[in-house]
């Protein structure tokens, strides 16, 4: 799938998160998506699959287009899209379910037959290289998976809709490096098959993932390039200092 | 004696206060009531206009009326927290939906029960039966079950919301798959605190329910309840043992339905977790 945001701007009220923001993610591309804390990249993701709409006191322009088709188009419904755009919010809880009925929620909200159900999980699960720790206790309550494995299971749980895109919200925040390492090469991995947005606030993350990245501050995209074009020479130091910066160093 | 110290030992006399009320008053209930119930007590009819015998149809009545009011109450009172939760945008229709359940919660229950009397009992020639008496009691225990619903469906997580949405659930989906069932504990105590407040009302279910002996045979058939009982045997004043025994009882099961409420949510989770590991 094609993802591509136009001249998107997204109010709280009368503050503006985003402001103007335009992107496009092709087909199998990875993009990482970086900005310090309050940037409005989770706004951003939310936007595109159409989590943000609806909230009393927002108001948004602009368009989000999916293979070209305005996601918000007169009648069009926010349902499909999100089954077709995945979202994994930064260090969400797990649903109050076991770690399969984590997986299993969203192929079972389609009705889809309890052996596709079962098929999907597990491959779901392997997917997200949590298989081999959970496959015994499947139906143990998820709360009970540690940190890095409850970030793996909304990976996995997200993955289990089968979606075309994939919009992983700091999917490694708080986590210890062995657990992020695995995320991100979970995300590389992943990239052939999906159109993937990676959002991060960390410098080094955007260098070892190695993609197209854009830069988000104060809800403008202000830089972009491959990774290791807009990290090099003093261009890559005005960068550091953006996302550490929180963009007060400009 | 500091001030913290003294303002510590002032709010404990009030706990304290509370529970030596309590206690007191369960104590005289329960000492002069326990006496008067036994076997034939709880598995007979009245005798001598309740002046000998037993409760038994009374005992029936009470949970036949607390039945039917909670089963029309509940799911009128669960939709429409579900309704106000979920739904509804702050504004005129959400302010005058819980405007009308408060005013409902500060209706006198004899208001009750005169409104009942002249809709069900005669406009709607119900007459005084256990339906008639149902109804009224829904009525007034609909602000109590929309409370409880209201804010156990708002304790869950909003996150929890979130996380079903973006997995592609609808609206319905999230409110039956991932809201009630967090909020299922909740509306069960506000059910529990629903029922023992029917079980214990007078003055609304004597002008609807009316204050027959017989057994009822059906939701048609008038029914003295428990309290109705009570407060009859009570203003006669020559069958008191048998009006404490009546109290006995009837406190004892509001103890018991609440005691119930607290422990079933527990229980069903418990019982899920199990179940879902000897899968």
């Amino acid at each position: 799938m094609t993802l591509a945001v136009c001249n998107l701007s997204f109010y709280y009220g009368r503050r503006r998160a985003l402001n103007r923001v335009s992107l496009v993610v092709g087909r199998g591309e990875l993009m990482v998506l970086a900005g310090p804390g309050g940037s409005g990249k989770s706004t951003l993701l939310r936007c595109i699959n159409r989590m943000a709409d609806g909230v009393p006191g927002t108001r948004l322009t602009g368009r989000v287009l999916l293979d070209g088709r305005d996601t918000r188009a007169r009648g069009a419904d926010p349902v499909p899209i999100r089954r077709r755009v995945g979202l994994v919010f930064a260090g969400a809880p797990p649903l109050p379910l076991s770690i399969y009925g984590n997986v299993a929620y969203g192929p079972q909200l389609q009705g889809t037959d309890r052996r596709e159900v079962e098929r999907r999980v597990r491959h779901a699960l392997e997917a997200a290289s949590l298989w081999d720790e959970v496959a015994g206790r499947l139906h143990d309550p998820a709360v009970e998976l540690s940190g890095g494995q409850q970030q793996r299971l909304a990976i996995a749980r997200a993955l289990a809709v089968e979606p075309e895109a994939l919009l992983l919200d700091e999917p490694t925040s708080g986590l210890d490096p062995l657990n992020v390492s695995r995320i991100e090469s979970l995300a590389v991995g992943m990239r052939r098959e999906k159109t993937l947005v990676f959002a991060t606030a960390d410098p080094e993350q955007v260098a070892r993932i190695g993609a197209a990245t854009a830069i988000l501050v104060r809800g403008e995209l202000v830089e972009r390039g491959d990774a290791a074009d807009i990290l090099a020479g003093p261009r890559g130091s005005r960068v550091r200092d953006l996302l550490i910066g929180g963009g007060d160093g400009r | 004696m500091s001030v913290d110290r003294l303002a510590l030992a002032a709010l404990r006399a009030s706990g304290l206060l509370v529970a030596a009320g309590l206690l007191f008053l369960l104590g005289q209930v329960l000492i002069r009531g326990l006496p008067a119930i036994d076997r034939d007590f709880l598995l007979t009819g009245p005798r001598a206009m309740g002046r000998a015998g037993g409760v038994l149809p009374s005992l029936v009545g009470t949970a036949a009326v607390g039945g039917v009011a909670l089963v029309l109450a509940v799911p009128v009172g669960v939709g429409t927290a579900i309704y106000l939760a979920e739904y509804a945008r702050e504004g005129p229709a959400a302010a005058a939906i819980r405007l009308a359940a408060e005013a409902l919660a500060g209706v006198p229950s004899v208001v009750f029960g005169l409104f009942g009397f002249s809709l069900f009992v005669i406009r709607l020639g119900l007459g005084w039966s256990i339906l008639s008496g149902g109804l009224t009691l829904a009525l007034m225990i609909l602000p109590t079950i929309i409370r409880t619903a209201e804010e156990s469906i708002r304790a869950v997580p909003q996150i929890h919301r979130e996380l079903s949405s973006a997995l592609g659930a609808t609206g319905w989906q999230t409110v039956t798959r991932v809201v009630l069932p967090g909020a299922w504990p909740g509306i069960l105590s506000g059910m529990a605190l629903a029922l023992g407040r029917s079980a214990g009302e007078t003055a609304a279910v004597m002008f609807t329910a009316g204050t027959s002996l017989r057994p009822p045979r059906s939701l048609l058939d008038p029914a003295r309840t428990l309290s109705v009982h009570f407060y009859l045997l009570a203003r006669e004043g020559h069958a008191l043992d048998r009006a404490y025994g009546v109290a006995a009882l009837l406190v004892l099961s509001v103890l018991a339905v609440s005691g119930a409420a607290r422990l079933l949510p527990r229980l069903a989770a418990g019982h899920r977790a199990v179940a879902k590991r000897d899968q």
